[in-house]
């Protein structure tokens, strides 16, 4: 592998990221299974990073799973992401930050969209304004929650009290990076570092002192894919997606898979529990499973956020063998303890995946 | 005589351009950017269709260049002015030449495949292209992969930077098939258990011998396989995983191979799109250096007294890149007594 | 309906009172955060979107058809999760239909 050769391809990919004053908006599947994501992107921008940010109480679903299962029209979609934008209008800013890598691909289409035809942009301007009165502008500047992370990797370095590291060894954590499809796959150019060989992760993962590895399918999509996900009949698809990645990714022996997308982080997590159940095989070491975390998860572990407060707690493979491989210091008590200590028991153990020690 | 001649580029249609034009009287000055004269034909091993030593065509040619002929290299031409009847030539060292004709023979580069990002040129190991293996048989008589060891499996990859919108360049870069069969055989010669495969969308067999060279290579044992290249990753000890498809089967196959020879196509030479512009004259749409009429005035340019001749027009093989290099002399020669 | 939700999520859903608001949500509460209650005046908005983009008429052309279908197919089209044309949509893998093997 000739890493100049990755990284010229990265440097011609370039974008522009807002520094400051964002106005954030949900991801459905994040805020739903790791809420504690959202929530320590917030800590991390407002409390370690001192920036401004925006979280509107009345934005919405920008209605995304539904239009790639084909259940809500083009046209209304791009209605609903009028109002979005005639909202952050009225908040007086102009970034616009989306948690999901989906609705980013989404506003990306919805923007060259409009780029190309002005006359569609007029028409949501008519729709919304019938329906709600509302009247948008266009983002100044449009990045993902991912971008903002990335563009900060080295000042959230400068304040880390963790790295990725092998606390035992002293060697870099072998990382998995996985980025979403709908993030560069349609625009390469709105990618950090185009559909190809994406940075935003692996640059993420370097300045924090861990090691990226390649393997045969790292472009591979993940499966969620809408519509072959929906439907139960047809949820094997989505699955055998993500089993040809485990297998291809297993003999280079990942610590951890990090993921941009809320979509392929959850599955990542609960399809390899479904194949422990369904076939009695487990990726990683001693049958624990590879720990799927969001960039979040792995942000606020480098800074010493504690994991239990950012939601590690909620995934199906157990991160516990990553903090003690990192040396993080966390109370294996709290795991799940509710917020005021309170004793919730605990989930039952799969079958075939382990999950207590 | 004091009728002088301006031919820029050496490569071999430039140098037969000169070495006519010499032999038919006239001052010629002929530029090239390169320190040596030969251009691209000097960074091949044999030629198809008879696989004959590309050294003997660029010697044979530089032969028949005689004395009236000034030869100008390492000079890059930047652009051409034509003002009362005659042509200024400024180089980009701020030099100028008188000429009272022009013939363009800028030639070609190869696609630069590093733009083919998937194919993972520049980045995996053992991924080359089609010149890197010439350079390979000049330099060892056989392929090498970068541990030293000969492939035992090698995938050729047709249409790299030609026929494909992606990378803005639709058209067929014309004799990248042939050349690819050549090289699979060649391969097959200097390594005879290797496995060798040829990955290609349609094959452009068109020349006289080309077909008969296919058949050769069928019966060597060459796999011809009717699909694209989708991506390449790294397996262990710089080893290349192709993904490709087989559309004859219907099928997507994965192969572990030594070794990806990536046939690249032909790109217009840098430069030339300015030189066309200091004469008033637009690319065509790919990009090459436009002619007057493809059918009947096909070394003749839409400005009097500027001539063509080669692959500066678009792709083109060495035959015919000599023969319109012959013709564009004469027509040099009728323009110059008033024809 | 979502058997590989697994384990650990049932645990999230009986206790989620108790373990989403440690995770900083906001759930089901009014104001911003991650599964807050959206406003109803803000949901009416979307109403309104859909009813004035063509987003309803579409919702109501899949009814109209899915309901003609389950009647091909002998099923009650129902509501919701009970309905037995969904039912069957939703379980049935019907692949060998739609194979080579």
């Amino acid at each position: 592998m000739k890493i100049e050769g990755k990284r010229n391809i990265w440097k011609a990919y370039q974008k522009e990221i807002a520094d400051d004053d964002y106005y954030y908006v949900r991801s459905c599947i994040r805020q739903n299974f790791f809420p504690g994501s959202e929530t320590t992107f917030l800590r991390i921008l407002r409390e370690v990073l001192k920036k401004n940010v925006y979280d509107d109480q009345h934005h919405t679903t920008c209605t995304g799973i539904a239009y790639h299962c084909e259940v809500v029209p083009f046209e209304t979609i791009m209605t609903v992401v009028g109002r979005k934008f005639a909202l952050m209008k009225e908040s007086g800013f102009r970034n616009f930050v989306p948690s999901c890598v989906t609705s980013f691909g989404l506003y990306t289409e919805i923007l060259d969209t409009w780029e190309h035809h002005p006359k569609v942009e007029e028409k949501i301007h008519e729709n919304l304004k019938l329906a709600t009165g509302r009247n948008f502008n266009v983002p100044n500047n449009l990045a993902h929650t991912s971008d903002i992370i990335f563009k900060f990797r080295e000042e959230i370095a400068q304040q880390a009290k963790y790295k990725l590291i092998n606390k035992a060894t002293g060697k870099p954590l072998k990382v998995v990076d996985h980025i979403g499809c709908h993030y560069a796959k349609m625009f390469p150019a709105k990618g950090v570092g185009g559909a190809e060989y994406p940075y935003v992760l692996a640059g993420m993962v370097e300045s924090w002192g861990g090691e990226v590895i390649d393997y045969p399918e790292r472009r591979h999509c993940c499966g969620f894919g809408f519509r072959q996900y929906m439907v139960n009949a047809n949820r094997g698809y989505s699955l055998s997606a993500s089993k040809k990645k485990f297998e291809s990714m297993e003999p280079f022996k990942p610590d951890f898979i990090i993921s941009n997308c809320p979509g392929c982080g959850f599955f990542f997590d609960r399809w390899q529990y479904a194949l422990a159940e369904m076939e009695g095989k487990t990726y990683g070491e001693d049958g624990y499973g590879i720990p799927s975390l969001t960039y979040e998860e792995v942000a606020g572990l480098v800074l010493g956020f504690d994991p239990w407060e950012m939601g590690m707690q909620l995934h199906q493979v157990t991160v516990d063998p990553l903090l003690d491989k990192m040396g993080i210091a966390y109370n294996p008590d709290d795991k799940f303890k509710g917020i005021n200590k309170e004793d919730l028991g605990r989930p039952e153990s799969p079958k075939n995946l382990r999950f207590y020690k | 005589m004091d009728k002088s001649v301006a031919v820029i580029g050496g490569g071999v249609a430039g140098i037969e351009t000169a070495a006519e034009l010499g032999k038919l009287g006239y001052k010629v000055m002929l530029f090239e950017r390169d320190s040596e004269l030969g251009g691209n034909v000097r960074n091949w091993d044999r030629l198809f269709p008879s696989r004959r030593p590309a050294k003997e065509v660029v010697e044979n040619a530089l032969a028949s260049l005689n004395g009236g002929i000034s030869i100008y290299a390492s000079t890059s031409i930047s652009s051409i002015k034509k003002e009362n009847g005659a042509f200024t030539i400024h180089s980009s060292d701020s030099k100028q030449f008188q000429a009272q004709a022009v013939v363009l023979t800028t030639g070609f580069e190869l696609f630069p495949a590093e733009k083919k990002e998937e194919y993972g040129y520049g980045i995996f190991e053992n991924i080359i292209t089609s010149r890197e293996l010439e350079k390979m048989f000049s330099d060892y008589g056989k392929p090498r992969m970068t541990n030293g060891k000969p492939p035992h499996r090698v995938a050729f990859i047709h249409c790299v930077g030609s026929r494909d919108e992606k990378v803005n360049r639709p058209y067929c870069s014309k004799v990248c098939c042939i050349t690819a069969v050549k090289q699979a055989i060649e391969v097959k010669e200097a390594i005879p258990t290797a496995e060798i495969f040829c990955f290609y969308m349609d094959l452009r067999m068109f020349g006289h011998g080309y077909e008969q060279l296919y058949k050769e290579a069928q019966v060597k044992g060459v796999n011809f396989v009717r699909g694209r290249l989708s991506e390449t990753s790294e397996a262990a000890e710089g080893r290349v995983i192709i993904k490709v498809e087989d559309t004859l089967a219907s099928k997507p196959m994965r192969l572990t191979t030594d070794m990806v020879v990536l046939m690249v196509g032909m790109t217009p030479a840098t430069g030339t799109d300015k030189i066309l512009q200091s004469l008033g004259l637009k690319t065509n749409e790919d990009g090459f250096a436009p002619v007057k009429d493809v059918h009947l005035a096909s070394t003749q340019m839409g400005v009097e007294g500027v001539f063509i001749a080669g692959a500066c027009s678009g792709p083109n093989n060495i035959t015919d890149s000599i023969n319109e290099a012959r013709s564009a002399a004469l027509q040099v020669h009728g323009y110059l007594n008033g024809e | 309906m979502y058997p590989e939700q697994g384990p650990v999520w049932d645990w999230i859903r009986d206790n989620a009172e108790q373990i989403l608001p440690k995770v900083g949500a906001n759930y089901k509460g009014d104001g911003p955060g991650a599964m807050r209650k959206i406003p109803q005046e803000d949901i009416d908005e979307l109403h309104r979107i859909f009813e004035v983009s063509g987003g309803l008429d579409w919702f109501n052309k899949i009814e109209d058809f899915s309901a003609q279908k389950a009647k091909e197919m002998g099923l009650d089209i129902g509501t919701g999760k009970d309905s037995e044309y969904f039912k069957e949509v939703y379980n049935t893998n019907n692949q060998e239909k739609h194979s080579k093997q």
